[in-house]
């Protein structure tokens, strides 16, 4: 029997392929007759397939090819059939970033399912009755990395994985990511999520649903030039600036302010610190401030700070209190001087 | 009312600047990290079977999986199979190299009407469910293009059938 494809199937691109230099091919492969169909498509978008779902269901595969290298990569790919049980994966961040869901090392985010077509009941093929849901961690390997061919980012085996005998919508809450690093805060990679049907070994692929999230390492950095309890007689020195790993679409720069470190202190920016990342991944940078003498004028304890902001809140990533004391002290004896 | 403006007040003004914090350390991410995941807390039925059977993508190729066609500067793909019929004039032009600038099927196919033809077919005659209509097989003889099958504009691969002539075209 044969069912018409009467629900839309929506594939969006991940980062690199809504690229420039990239061009994208969905692609349905009948399970039952093995007939192949590309479908015409656009780097983003939902379009209704016209082919009909066999028995054995059809299975969608979204693939980018990089023009210049002539590399495929697949992307993502979904088996749908009339008698097998559908499913859909979202995560949610804090970050509204839209392209593709990414959070941060230290920040939670929720994975939401949702399942139908399970059966209940004595005697039912066990394909019928659950689904398998799998918890996969990738690390980035490249500075610049902002995407994991599916195939390499499932392969091997799985960090977690649970089966679904209910039908319905359930929303897990991951308070951190599972990558795992000798550093905590500096873990960069890929979460997916997949979902299974079983099959009973006529299919030949048995993803149902799967979905993303990127993680970007926690910001870090520091001040050279002036160290901590420093005495300064004269002008302020020049400082380099060390911004490392900044959040995508983050911004960081240097304040200051009068007085012993305190967090929360509202001070005066350090004019040519300010850094905006635009880059759609974690990304450092050194830049370096000289001209902030006139933000010091009287004697007394400073604070310069480096600060954060994020779609997580404001963070103080280092600061550093110095002293300064201009005041010119002069030791004389008051005497005669004879002829 | 004066409570409310002040109350108004301190709201926005907690609108407007955001909480600063020190930065977390490695440490405490780690910390977070010892929870289990919440996977396991997803009830599980009784009998649940040593090892599940799930296909999952092994390493394959689009690429290998289709026909290239190239015109010289441009080249694009087909399903296998999809390629229905080659004169000899334009043999050099299916199964290329992807060499070349990569074009979508339908913005190649829109510089290249002058050698590529398409025929509209059905998913039941892609199966070999039902033949190519002889009238079709003689028309394709007498375009002297390329004729690519396709279903709503997309390219789709076609089984041979045995009792058509479709495949000793090529």
């Amino acid at each position: 029997m044969k069912t018409l494809l009467l629900s839309s199937l929506l594939l969006c691109s991940q980062a690199f392929a809504a690229g420039e230099g990239y061009t994208n091919f969905i692609r349905q492969t009948q399970q039952e007759t093995g007939v192949v169909w590309n479908m015409p498509v656009i780097s983003k978008g939902q379009s209704a397939s016209s082919g009909i779902l066999e028995g054995k269901g059809s299975l969608f595969q979204l693939w980018t090819i990089e023009t210049a290298t002539a590399k495929d990569y697949l992307l993502d790919q979904k088996l749908v059939g009339a008698y097998l049980p559908a499913a859909t994966v979202t995560v949610k961040t804090v970050d509204p970033y839209t392209k593709v869901p990414r959070t941060r090392a230290d920040q939670p985010f929720t994975v939401t399912y949702q399942v139908s077509g399970l059966l209940a009941g004595a005697n039912l093929p066990v394909a019928s009755t659950r689904v398998l849901l799998e918890q996969y961690t990738k690390a980035y390997t490249t500075f610049d990395q902002t995407s994991i061919p599916l195939t390499t980012a499932i392969s091997g085996t799985p960090f977690s994985s649970a089966y679904i005998t209910n039908n319905g919508t359930s929303t897990l809450t991951f308070p951190v990511t599972s990558l795992k690093a000798a550093d905590s805060s500096k873990l960069k990679g890929e979460e997916h999520f997949v979902i299974h049907a079983l099959s009973d070994g006529t299919i030949t692929q048995t993803q149902i649903a799967s979905a993303l999230v990127q993680v970007w390492p926690v910001t870090s950095g520091g001040v050279q030039g002036i160290t901590a309890g420093q005495k300064i007689r004269f002008s302020l020195p020049p400082l380099t600036a060390t911004y490392t790993d900044v959040y995508p679409g983050a911004s960081v720069w240097l304040q200051i302010y009068k007085g012993t470190q305190k967090l929360g202190t509202e001070g005066v920016r350090l004019p040519g610190s300010d850094w905006t990342n635009t880059w759609d991944y974690s990304k450092g940078k050194i830049t370096t401030v000289s001209d902030y003498s006139s933000l010091a004028t009287t004697d007394g304890d400073y604070t310069i700070e480096m600060l954060t902001l994020t779609p997580f809140g404001l963070e103080r990533l280092s600061y550093v209190t110095f002293s300064v004391d201009r005041t010119l002290q002069i030791n004389a004896q008051m005497g005669e001087i004879s002829p | 009312m004066k409570t409310t403006l002040i109350l108004l007040a301190l709201a926005s003004a907690s609108i407007a600047a955001p909480t600063m914090t020190d930065r977390i350390t490695p440490e405490e991410i780690a910390a977070r990290q010892k929870a289990a995941s919440p996977l396991t807390a997803i009830p599980q039925p009784t009998a649940v079977p040593a090892e599940a059977t799930v296909v999952r993508p092994g390493e394959q190729s689009l690429i290998k999986q289709s026909d290239i066609l190239n015109d010289g500067i441009n080249w694009t793909i087909v399903p296998k199979g999809a390629v229905l019929h080659v004169p000899p004039a334009f043999a050099t032009r299916v199964g290329a190299r992807p060499v070349g600038t990569l074009l979508p099927w339908i913005e190649f196919l829109t510089v290249n009407r002058n050698w590529l033809f398409t025929e509209e077919v059905t998913f039941d005659l892609a199966a070999g469910k039902k033949p190519i209509p002889p009238s079709r097989l003689d028309a394709w003889q007498k375009v002297n293009k390329v004729i690519v099958a396709v279903h709503q504009g997309g390219p789709i691969s076609v089984r041979p059938q045995p009792a058509n002539p479709v495949a000793s075209t090529r």
